[in-house]
């Protein structure tokens, strides 16, 4: 047997003894999850810091901060989230007990991706362990000092058998698809999630695909440009651009093209000095074939701010690119880096036009000082999520799904939706076996008088507050007319 | 005669125009389909009849009156089904909006069954206008006289730009699905929901698909036997036992098991007279290779027959059956029966029988009888199925308020009321931000510190907007 069908089968084993399904158990393990996070800091800082570079405070602020968080959220929320949910009866049902039961689905497969491998393998995993399951944690082998961490680390914490951690590259994994799951939770390329989804497909298991796109960014003539250029810059050059939901791509008039640029080159100068090279709070890109991709997507466009490079350290400046049309390379495939091309239209109608000829992407963002032209971006495209006048900070907002459309994926996640992805919502009726004789109009032998009384019995909704509201009404006129030939006569 | 690839290009078409967008469109849609049903009730019966024998009843409360019921809750409830969801925020985005906008998919395709071809079909049809698709609909040439019909109806009620019916058998429905939808909502079997879900993850569509199973119907403690009868015999063999939602097989005790088959004999006689085949109020067997595969598994059951066995070849006729003495091997446990034959196993321990119903793929529906609410709750909280009803079949999927769906084999995503909406449609989130407060911005841009990381730890966390 592989290692990858026994972590599986022990998972499984372990899920069947039922010790998931009380909630004490699901919080335990989450206390554990936050211990882990909290005590390990310094080594899942290290690793990410060999992976990408990226400075310590940058992982807490972007990796473990939000983990922490929707941890802490699980724990307050998870008796709110895991009772039973009422719903409205009808007339025939006021009498039995009508609720939608959460329950777990069973063995969750969570494959993490390589550019937030904390976070975007953890925060799954928090709605997974929450939602009573057992979670194979499958890290990207591609940052491999933090798989390695996460594999050495996390049973530590977790209950080995419920949460196993299985590493490996692509035939690996492939392994990992073979086996059946009741749920598979990938976050990665698209390319990929459709051999995710095909595999799934097998078993007829249901998934949630976290995938990409490229997100454009419109900047409307009408608004704060300086203000707007510090928060595109910021949100483009996080963890050198490798973020999912970073603006992909600028489209702005003509006439604030120069500005636009100027801002975001001082913006750069601002956040990672005159040399982003030797800046700690500047991060790599993470291998040399990613290095490489991103590279040769500059052929063809300007570069108007960076552009140098460093392969050995597989370092790429912040670099913005003009001189860039719909056809270029850089506008062929999801950049992923961090080249920041600004392509001129003459509206937001063409930006609308340009933006809906492509796929659906996973943030759409808009900075306008207009809430007039603000709607009709929201009206006029499709995406995941729409940010307007900021980038990525709706990934911070727990009470927001987080999840993508088309090709950028489907279901979502965060806070309470992470919890109800991974969950089975049972339909609960519970009926006694009395009150028979109302029962009787919908057996045989069918006489027209039986179908005349089922259909009204049968299936009407009752709306139980307008009804509610029609006695008291009805109460009230009942008093009022009491009261007036008693007293006002 | 248009292509289907013809046929999608115009409904993208229509939907890149933004035609279904406006509620006021949906709700012309929706009040045509429903002046649909209404003109054509006689008609509804009639194929319904030709196709599966069903009766009149039935058809009217299980296709025309579930499918009107469904209607008037989408048209009650659609302007608050489509306004945005606020939701709540952090210290740091206290002064944005944060809102969940519910916006249609595109073209979607729902796959009809052919056991309640009208409900299964129109039913999703109600949540895919609802939420602002253009919908292409695939009735089951299965039963033929229900297709025909839709086939003429929908293009005299709907719009034909955004709604179209492609008809065909297997090969032309694999066609169909080479095609980009969507979304995709199947309702059928494990088999077939294979093929669509490989054919859907080509374009990484997501897909809703509602399945079957064996619904076990578990029958322990105290019960008053002559009403769990009258349920039990109504469940299973309303059209024929062809229900998803049908209980599949009882277990019970032999006690249980003694009192319940005179019971059920009993029933059966006040349902459907001494001469069931004779009786206007039980349906037929779909096809002749369908009344073949029961026969078969009739013909092979190592179990006793205690209660009909009758049939005819000709009428595609099998009587309400009821087999005792099955063992788990059975060959009326190999599948999901869909027909009008009820397995007893009989087993003394309600634990050995929730033993049992563990070692079975995830069933549609879970149904347990009786009494003593102890034995429900034992039951509820160790098994897994898409519902769950006790004291009653098939019941739990006509209430508009709960999802009704699938879980493991017996399929995902869910349906029906306010679900049928959500299933159709994207959630996306919505955040507006103001330009002010760019100095607290600051604590997130490089360079980093502690200093600026402790202060927005506390402005992130969900917890501090309690303390405004």
């Amino acid at each position: 047997m592989s290692r990858q069908q026994l972590a599986v089968q022990r998972a499984r084993k372990s899920f069947q003894t039922g010790k998931t399904k009380p909630l004490e158990s699901r919080i335990h393990q989450l206390r554990n999850l936050l211990r882990f996070v909290t005590e390990r800091r310094k080594d899942i800082a290290e690793a990410v810091k060999k992976d990408l570079s990226k400075s310590e405070h940058g992982t807490e602020l972007f990796e473990t901060l939000g983990v922490e968080g929707e941890i802490k959220l699980a724990i307050e929320k998870l008796a709110e989230w895991a009772a039973p949910r009422p719903v409205e009866k009808s007339l025939l049902t006021v009498s039995d007990e009508v609720f939608v039961h959460p329950e777990p689905l069973g063995v969750v497969l969570i494959i993490g991706a390589w550019n937030y491998p904390w976070a975007v393998t953890l925060q799954p995993l928090v709605g997974a362990i929450a939602a009573g399951n057992a979670a194979v944690i499958k890290p990207s082998e591609v940052c491999c000092h933090s798989a390695k961490v996460m594999e050495e680390l996390l049973p530590r914490y977790l209950d080995k058998d419920l949460y196993p951690v299985v590493t490996g590259g692509v035939p690996e994994t492939q392994e990992l698809l073979r086996q059946r799951f009741d749920h598979i939770f990938y976050t990665g390329s698209s390319t990929v999630g459709k051999l995710v989804m095909e595999a799934a497909a097998r078993n007829l298991t249901p998934v949630t695909l976290e995938l990409g796109g490229k997100s454009p960014c419109y900047i409307d003539k009408n608004c704060d440009i300086t203000v707007a250029c510090r928060r595109i810059t910021w949100g483009k050059f996080v963890n050198c651009g490798q973020t999912c939901i970073a603006p992909d791509y600028v489209l702005c008039e003509p006439s604030i093209q120069s500005r636009v640029q100027e801002e975001i080159k001082n913006c750069i100068k601002e956040f990672y000095t005159d040399d982003p090279k030797t800046f700690e709070d500047y991060g790599r890109i993470i291998n040399k074939r990613h290095f490489k991709r991103i590279m040769a997507l500059m052929e063809g466009s300007t570069v108007v701010v960076g552009g140098d490079s460093d392969e050995s350290q597989c370092y790429i400046a912040p670099t913005v690119l003009k001189n860039v049309t719909g056809e270029s390379k850089v506008m062929k495939e999801e950049i992923f880096g961090p080249l920041l091309p600004i392509i001129t239209v003459s509206g937001v109608d063409e930006a609308i036009q340009f933006i809906n000829e492509r796929e659906k992407p996973l943030v759409i963002y808009v900075f306008s000082n207009e809430n007039k032209l603000i709607k009709r971006v929201i009206a006029e495209t499709s995406s995941g999520a729409l940010l307007a006048n900021d980038c990525l900070v709706h990934f911070t907002v727990s009470s927001l799904p987080f999840g993508g459309v088309g090709h950028s994926g489907m279901g979502c996640y965060h806070g309470r939706y992470g919890f109800d992805q991974l969950s089975h919502m049972r339909s609960c009726l519970i009926k006694q076996l009395k009150m028979e004789g109302v029962n009787s109009m919908r057996y045989p032998p069918h006489t027209a008088k039986k179908l005349g009384w089922a259909r009204f019995f049968l299936l009407k909704q009752i709306n139980l507050g307008r009804l509610r509201r029609m006695m008291l009404l009805a109460m009230f006129v009942g008093v009022a007319s009491f009261v007036v030939q008693r007293f006002l006569r | 005669m248009e292509s289907q690839s013809q046929v999608l290009e115009r409904l993208r078409t229509a939907f890149e125009s933004r035609v279904t967008i406006p509620e006021k469109f949906r709700r012309t849609q929706l009040t045509n389909l429903m002046s649909m049903i209404k003109d054509n009730e006689e008609q509804i019966v009639n194929a319904l009849h030709k196709d599966l024998t069903k009766p009149k009843f039935e058809a009217i409360l299980s296709e025309v009156e579930i499918v009107m019921n469904e209607l008037h809750c989408a048209l009650s409830n659609l302007t608050s089904w489509m306004q945005p969801e606020y939701v709540s925020k952090n210290l740091a985005t206290k002064l944005d909006e944060c809102f969940v906008r519910r916006e249609p998919l595109g073209v979607v395709l729902i796959i009809g069954p052919w056991n309640y071809p009208m409900q299964l079909l129109i039913v999703p049809l109600i949540g895919a206008i609802a939420a602002g698709n253009c919908v292409v609909i695939k009735p089951s040439e299965v039963s033929a006289a229900t297709d025909n019909l839709i086939t003429e109806l929908i293009p005299k009620y709907l719009s034909k730009d955004c709604y179209a019916v492609v008809r065909g058998g297997a090969k032309e429905t694999q066609a169909l699905l080479k095609n980009r939808f969507d979304h995709i909502f199947y309702t059928g079997s494990q088999a077939v929901a294979r093929v669509v879900l490989q054919a859907a993850a080509v374009h990484l569509t997501p897909v809703t698909l509602e399945l079957g199973g064996k619904c076990p119907c578990l029958i322990y403690g105290r019960v008053n036997a002559t009403a769990a009868a009258h349920r039990l015999v109504w469940s299973k063999f309303f059209n024929a036992g062809q229900s998803c939602v049908a209980p599949d097989y009882v277990l019970c005790s032999k006690a249980t098991c003694d009192a319940l088959v005179p019971a059920l004999r009993q029933v059966l006689e006040d349902f459907y007279g001494s001469d069931i085949q004779k009786s206007p109020d039980m349906s037929r067997i779909v096809t002749p290779k369908h009344w073949t595969r029961l026969m078969g598994l009739l013909n092979r059951t190592k179990g006793k027959v205690v209660v009909g066995g009758e049939h005819d070849e000709k009428d595609r006729y099998i009587a309400p059956t009821v087999v005792v003495d099955v063992a788990e091997d059975d060959a009326l446990m190999e599948e999901e029966i869909f027909g009008p034959i009820l397995p007893i196993l009989t087993i003394e321990s309600l634990e050995e029988s929730i033993k049992l119903t563990k070692t079975k793929e995830k069933p549609l529906a879970f149904y347990v009888f009786s009494d003593e609410s102890s034995v429900v709750k034992k039951v509820l909280e160790n098994s897994s199925s898409g519902g769950f009803c006790s004291n009653d079949g098939i019941v739990h999927m006509a209430l508009p308020g709960l999802p009704f769906g699938g879980v493991g084999n017996s399929g995902f995503g869910h349906y029906h009321g306010h679900w049928g909406f959500e299933a159709f449609s994207h959630q996306r989130a919505v955040m507006l931000r103001g330009w002010a407060l760019e100095k607290l911005n600051a604590l997130r841009y490089p360079p980093y510190s502690d200093e600026k990381l402790s202060w927005l730890r506390w402005t992130t966390s969900p917890k501090s907007c309690s303390i405004m």
